[in-house]
């Protein structure tokens, strides 16, 4: 019955509870405006200081600084070209390309903001000769003075929640990227208010077509919303909410803006604990390049992988990346934004990924530590984990290597020659400048990589004989008493110590009877250096210690004088620098400057020396210390490394159980300790057992030769083997010419 | 860049470091050196200083290394050092010791027994007020520069009067 049909249906409609309908709408209005305006507001709290992100500080090495003169071999150089992620080519046409060409290194640097300024972006050519860099040119032949290259990254310092980021602006993201995403993910960007029906739709039909996921109908500024405010839990009312917070987004940040941030915040991959977050890093993380460098196809391949970075990663699934990557690219050329040949030419590129990323490479635990302690007053942890900083720090990623490569070596080749247990000895070694005491490399153990126990400042053993250098250098400061060729006491004897006899012996159990100063330290005689402490005084010594950068306390006992003071390899670096700078003491320094994100300069740690000691005296005693390496206890070194005329001094404590050699050249200051965690004996001594590696160290790291400067009160006196004045031709044949301030050298001739 | 500039910076170094000083002897290398890529007003004239001869290629020949002659080094007989004592007088200039000194830092870790750029070093310190370090620094000096020295002299009056502070 069609006209009862008919009539009903208005009726129906006319006994609707319209009122009530009404009542409802205008609740869930305001439901929805009261819903709009919390959302907004936790908008509005996320984003209080703009898009922002905790940002890990960032450690950088020491740069690389090239001049005419410098002595680094090429193949050092090229090894830092290397780890800074430089390409060789035929010819370098960009930044971050280097080539060998014509006889000369040619290296297009990169640009890098220093503390004390910015490093531009150029090319430079090099010529090498024996010593090192001979000449460095421009690309017009013009002569470049000096050029310095960027640091590399050594570490960073993670927020808790391990994200890390490498911030990039969108003006200096290449186009191609820009093309890539949209035309990927989201192609009406510029176009919609952040949520695209017509997307949607699209994404629908390309499923359907591809019969399974292919592309995803959410927007950019969707995926923001989701990644930066949203859990990653998928539920409809989650949805719900990240449509109206995109919708409200794009009211309060241009487009620009939104993908900026998208362009830092999406995820792209994942290496251990560490979250890849943005392109920036993804590129370092891939190509081990900076973004600005990546082609075309290396961006599509990023743009490609935001859909699914474990999907599509292109180290486990490298066939899959290549589709994703071509997608992308077939998608470019639909747009126009390709030709067909150049997308020809782009399908055909091999994926490019490095194997693995040189920023989880550099494993120097040891030091990063040392920086965290250095930086610890001045920035809390939280800070040095969310700011950004840049840490510009003094160690040479070269000099670490070969210290690492040397303690790992030897520890193993002396367990084998002298048949320990493997793995029983460890060690620690520290090199520092000479000048600024500057941490160059800092080992902290034979597994170097690994975190764990920092030997090199936080054990404290005691050093043997590396206090003598003290006891002598007391007595070379009253030049009216004591000069190199004084005679000592070389002889047995007994004294009261805190009650109880002390009755120290030489090494060999062999006393010498009397000996010239030098010859004594030279060979480390324990009862000549104890009696000549004794004539000292406790006091005197003790004194001198603190001068020369002691800062524990210091045992007031005889038993001094051979070494029962215990230190860490750093705070015997910090006192046998003293020597080495003439004495001059400096604190071990291991920062120069902390730079905000953008390169200004917070802090500067500025060059510090303080004079606690004549040149004369600190002169005679180094040319000792010389002696030492020539003709004493280290002569190894010297058979080895003869032309670095070398300064040192071993030590080795009771029983064997530690062993130390601590030594200068011109511009390098190594300490070497070598023991066992457990503080059992080794059987080794300072020359047997540290200083193989001191000497392993040095010889490959190629320090300048060390050219004592004889201070104007020092005047050279040849002398005859007993310690005369020597003048005529039979007396040539005797000790040398022997240093002496003057007015305070032997009157005897031997005429 | 011009010769001009470099004097005014100088005179600026010198005359802002007080009147202690006798003005530092011209620079014994004027080889027209520049400094790779700095800023980029410096970076755009990547040529000599205009009224400074550049000598041609073959002769700038590679300096002597520091190291091989530690004895008695002329003054800043290196192009690099010298070329960062020129920015950081232009820093000087601009009455920005800190970054003045931070370049003399460089000179120094890389011409270490070059008593010269110890002594600006010292000078930059008590430009900046830092009267301890500047004696410190400029007795390190001293040990480096020839006894007696116009060089040595200005260490000493730096010392005197940065004492004094």
């Amino acid at each position: 019955m069609p006209p009862k049909k008919k009539a009903s249906a208005p009726a129906l409609w006319r006994r609707l509870p319209w009122k009530l309908f009404a009542k409802l709408a205008a609740a869930l209005a305001v439901v929805l405006a009261i819903y709009l305006v919390y959302l907004d507001s936790q908008l509005q709290k996320q984003f209080e200081k703009g898009i922002h992100w905790d940002v890990p500080a960032k450690v950088y090495a020491r740069p690389l600084e090239l001049f005419a003169g410098v002595a680094l071999r090429e193949k050092d150089l090229v090894e830092e070209l290397k780890f800074l992620g430089y390409r060789a080519t035929a010819k370098p046409e960009r930044p971050g390309e280097y080539a060998r060409r014509e006889g000369e290194l040619w290296i297009w640097q990169r640009g890098f903001q220093f503390p004390e300024g910015k490093e531009g972006a150029n090319l430079m050519r090099l010529a090498f000769n024996e010593h090192g860099i001979a000449s460095i040119t421009g690309p017009q032949g013009e002569p470049v003075s000096l050029a310095r290259l960027e640091p590399l990254l050594i570490g960073r310092f993670y927020p808790a929640h391990n994200e890390d980021r490498v911030l990039v602006k969108l003006k200096e993201v290449p186009q191609g990227l820009v093309d890539s995403l949209l035309a990927i993910e989201d192609r009406d960007f510029y176009e919609h208010h952040g949520i695209s029906p017509k997307g949607i739709a699209r994404a629908f039909y390309a499923n359907v077509v591809a019969g399974g996921l292919a592309q995803g109908g959410s927007t950019l500024t969707q995926q923001l919303v989701k990644n930066y405010l949203l859990s990653s839990e998928r539920t409809l009312s989650r949805k719900f909410t990240e449509v109206w917070m995109a919708l409200l987004l794009e009211t309060h940040y241009s487009k620009d803006e939104i993908l900026q941030a998208y362009m830092n915040e999406i995820y792209l991959g994942q290496e251990g604990d560490r979250a890849i977050h943005g392109f920036g890093l993804a590129a370092q993380f891939y190509y081990d390049k900076p973004l600005e460098e990546l082609n075309l196809p290396e961006l599509a391949l990023l743009a490609g992988i935001v859909q699914g970075p474990s999907v599509y990663d292109p180290r486990r699934k490298p066939e899959r990346a290549v589709e994703r990557r071509n997608m992308v690219l077939r998608a470019l050329f639909d747009e126009g934004k390709l030709s067909e040949p150049e997308l020809n030419d782009a399908l055909s590129t091999p994926l490019s990924v490095v194997a693995k990323p040189s920023l989880s490479l550099s494993k120097i635990p040891a030091f990063l530590d040392l920086i965290r302690r250095q930086l610890k007053e001045d920035y809390p942890p939280e800070v040095l984990s969310s700011e950004g900083l840049r840490i510009f720090t003094t160690l040479d990623p070269r000099v670490q290597r070969y210290a690492e490569l040397a303690v790992a070596t030897k520890l193993k080749q002396l367990e084998q020659n002298r048949k320990l247990k493997a793995g029983e000895l460890e060690g620690a070694a520290i090199i520092t400048s000479t000048t600024g005491g500057e941490v160059m490399a800092l080992v902290s153990g034979r597994q170097a990589n690994m975190a764990g126990f920092n030997r090199a400042v936080d054990i404290r053993r005691p050093i043997g004989s590396l206090v003598k250098p003290a006891v002598y250098l007391a007595a070379l400061e009253m030049p009216q008493r004591y000069n190199l060729m004084t005679y000592l006491d070389d002889s047995p004897f007994q004294i009261m110590s805190g009650g109880k006899v002390w009755a120290p012996n030489n090494y060999d159990k062999i006393p010498r009877g009397a000996v010239p100063l030098r010859s004594a330290l030279a060979h480390s005689l324990n009862l000549a250096t104890a009696k000549l402490g004794l004539d000292l005084g406790i006091p005197k010594v003790v004194d001198t210690l603190q001068r020369l950068g002691v800062s524990r306390e210091i045992p007031p006992y005889p038993s001094l004088f051979l070494g029962v003071l215990e230190l860490s390899p750093l705070e015997v670096a910090r006192m046998y620098l003293t020597f080495a700078s003439g004495g001059f003491t400096t604190p071990v320094q291991s920062i120069r400057a902390v730079t905000d994100a953008e390169g200004k300069a917070l802090k500067r740690f500025p060059l510090e020396v303080e004079q606690r000691f004549e040149p004369g005296p600190v002169y005679l005693l180094n040319t000792a210390l010389q002696d030492v390496v020539s003709q004493g206890t280290a002569t190894s070194l010297h058979k080895r490394l003869p032309e670095l005329h070398a300064a040192g001094k071993t030590g080795t404590t009771d029983d064997y159980r530690d062993a130390w050699f601590a030594g200068f050249t011109g511009d390098l200051l190594g300490v070497v300790w070598v023991g066992r965690d457990d503080n059992k004996p080794t059987g080794l001594t300072g020359a047997s057992g540290a200083l193989p590696i001191w000497t392993d160290m040095m010889a490959e790291i190629h320090p300048q030769p060390l050219s004592l400067l004889a201070p104007p009160d020092v005047s050279l006196v040849p002398l005859d083997a007993e310690g005369n004045k020597s003048q005529g031709v039979a007396c040539r044949q005797g000790a040398g010419e022997v240093p002496f301030i003057v007015g305070h050298g032997p009157t005897v001739s031997c005429l | 860049m011009s010769a001009l500039r470099i004097a005014s910076a100088l005179t600026a170094l010198l005359s802002l470091s007080g009147c202690i000083v006798t003005p530092l002897e011209p620079l014994p290398d004027e080889r027209g050196v520049i400094v790779s890529g700095q800023d980029s007003e410096a970076a755009s004239s990547q040529t000599a200083p205009s009224g400074v001869e550049v000598s041609p290629i073959e002769g700038v020949q590679p300096p002597q290394p520091i190291v091989d002659e530690p004895a008695a080094p002329p003054p800043l007989a290196n192009p690099a050092v010298a070329a960062l004592v020129a920015r950081a007088q232009e820093f000087a200039g601009q009455n920005q010791w800190d970054r003045a000194a931070a370049e003399l830092e460089r000179g120094v870790r890389i011409a270490p027994q070059d008593g010269q750029v110890w002594l600006l070093l010292a000078e930059a310190r008590f430009q900046q007020g830092q009267y301890a370090p500047a004696v410190q620094l400029a007795r390190r000096a001293q040990t480096l520069l020839p006894p007696g020295s116009a060089l040595a002299r200005r260490a000493q009056e730096l010392i005197a009067r940065a004492s004094g502070q």
